[in-house]
């Protein structure tokens, strides 16, 4: 099947046939479904490494998470539209979409989410639940039930040559580039800034953060409009691959905390090799069993819990 | 000239349980001060007060002439309070390094630098970029230093020699005796009276959430009847 035609599927679940058998792949194809498994992976990483630091540094359960992401993915859509006359507009859309959504995220989390953190964890969980709804009512009746499309625009070539792979030039090449190079700089954010080493440490303690002096709510702020940001740009950088839904949000939300628990809560390689792992593992299985596809993250998550309980690069302590 | 930390009428609550009851006490400038008195007194949980960890119901606690009952720790913390807890809480996920920057981000220029910090604990310099996975000594003298490179203008420890073995004890005694004679202001929890005493200027003795005594340690030691019925020395 040509590629367009499981891109048009919309969300990340695409498949080769829709028959039940087990399909035995040439080669062309598996190496065809790794690529596609590591792009999938890519915005995975990217969504999943925005809720772990959430998670890690300020205990809040974000099920509005997947929210931003698709959130991201519209606002690219409606910017793209606007902008078409800008030069360099297509970029100027996700990028504006990402810090839209950023700045929506801090909002949330001073206006919503402040006024909990005495409470029970179960709080904002169940607050982040009701605004997803809310989040996912409020698309359908701006954007509609249908799906829509953002086209990369005409001077982005189609495909490229690498290695001898023909490859969709945005999809495979580009995004993975454009990722990685947010990753490095999320990297020397929490490696090599103060800021970083506050976040380490609030992630262990942050009353502990608070005594040495340190504004933590303004913090917890900051990081939650950084890791909304990550989701944001991520939808952003999706929209033009797959066919943006409204139930974006509740699709990647879940299978965002499993690639999470996979990875380890509070840990930036885990959300990074859990990103890979669940990308790549879906897009196999699309190869060689297509009705398993749905369930993929959550065997590679019940796997990994069996040997190991704090996912494969969990923290001691976090969450416990 | 008013005392430069005063607590005055302060009750507290975990819960139900009235954990603070009516304490009023003072710390001048250049002194220290030790809360004596026996586990479940109150001394741990009078720092915490201070420190607004835990909220004082009624009663106002004042530094510096202002008052800062209730507020937030990082604010006291910027006001020039610095808080060793007795459990240390050293982070370590960071370097030994990263946890005294952490510590001087918020802190004010004094005469606690880096570099002094390492000259005088030579341990941490030596560990300096190693993960802060520390003796309960070493963790102790990295404690206290995150503390002191804040430059504060008092620090609150809490049971600085807890759970250290007799010889590492004595090593923090010793350091505690000498940050005293820089002039520090400290108020000093601390299970053992007698080491407490002989660090301390003066001191007050809690029982149940209240003072039931204070004085200079000259005079506290002479009231054989208090130090039997509430230290048990």
């Amino acid at each position: 099947m040509e590629a367009t035609t499981r891109e048009a599927n919309g969300g990340p679940f695409r498949t080769y046939s829709e028959g039940a058998a087990i399909h035995l792949p040439g080669i062309d194809a598996l190496t065809d479904q790794l690529v596609n498994g590591i792009t999938l992976g890519m915005l995975y990483i990217l969504v999943a490494l925005g809720l772990n630091i959430i998670l890690g540094l300020m205990g809040v359960i974000n099920f509005s998470h997947g929210s931003f992401f698709m959130l991201g993915a519209y606002l690219t859509y409606q910017l793209n539209g606007a902008f078409k006359n800008i030069p360099g507009g297509f970029w100027w859309a996700i990028l504006a979409a990402a810090v839209i959504v950023g700045l929506l995220g801090m909002a949330f989390e001073s206006l919503l989410i402040r006024p909990l953190y005495k409470r029970i964890p179960e709080y904002t969980l169940l607050l982040t639940f009701g605004t997803a709804l809310i989040f996912a009512q409020l698309v359908r009746k701006w954007w509609g039930d249908d799906a829509v499309r953002v086209d990369t625009p005409s001077y982005i070539p189609q495909s490229a040559n690498v290695f001898g792979l023909q490859l969709p030039f945005y999809k495979d090449i580009l995004l993975v580039i454009v990722t990685i190079v947010i990753l490095t700089l999320v990297w020397l954010l929490l490696n090599k800034t103060n800021i970083g080493v506050i976040i380490k440490a609030g992630t262990r303690d942050a009353e502990m953060v608070k005594i040495l002096g340190i504004n933590m709510p303004l913090m917890f702020t900051l990081v939650f409009g950084i890791g909304s940001l990550m989701a944001g740009l991520a939808g952003a950088l999706a929209a033009p691959v797959y066919a943006i839904q409204p139930n974006w949000a509740s699709q990647w939300i879940v299978l965002t905390f499993a690639i999470v628990i996979v990875g380890g809560i509070g840990s930036f390689w885990g959300a990074i090799v859990g990103g890979l792992v669940i990308g790549i593992a879906q897009s196999l299985m699309a190869l060689l069993f297509p009705p398993a596809v749905e369930v993929t993250a959550f065997l590679v998550m019940g796997i990994i819990l069996l040997v190991r309980p704090r996912g494969l690069f969990g923290v001691e302590g976090l969450f416990e | 000239m008013s005392a430069l930390l005063e607590l005055n009428g302060v009750n507290a609550y975990y819960d139900k349980s009235h954990v603070l009851q009516n304490v009023s006490l003072h710390v001048d400038a250049g002194e220290v001060v030790a809360l004596l008195g026996r586990n479940g007194s109150g001394r741990s949980t009078t720092c915490k007060t201070v420190m607004g960890l835990v909220p004082a119901r009624t009663g106002t606690i004042r530094f510096k002439d202002k008052e800062i009952t209730n507020k937030t720790p990082f604010s006291l913390a910027q006001l020039g309070i610095a808080f060793v807890p007795e459990d240390r809480r050293i982070f370590p996920n960071l370097t030994v390094g990263e946890n005294l920057r952490l510590a001087s981000l918020a802190g004010r220029k004094g005469p606690w630098t880096e570099k002094r910090i390492y000259d005088y604990f030579a341990v941490l310099g030596e560990r300096r970029d190693k993960p802060a996975k520390l003796s309960g000594g070493e963790q102790q003298m990295l404690a206290i230093a995150r503390a002191l490179i804040a430059n504060p203008d008092i620090i609150l420890l809490d049971e600085p020699m807890e759970g250290l073995a007799p010889l590492i004890a004595r090593n923090v005694e010793e350091c505690v005796r000498e940050i005293r004679a820089e002039g520090h202001t400290i108020l000093l929890v601390e299970q053992n009276a007698q080491v407490a005493m002989s660090l301390s200027d003066r001191g007050y003795v809690l029982s149940n959430g209240r003072v039931v005594g204070s004085g200079t340690i000259a005079a506290l030691k002479a009231d054989e009847a208090m130090m039997q019925r509430y230290l048990a020395v």
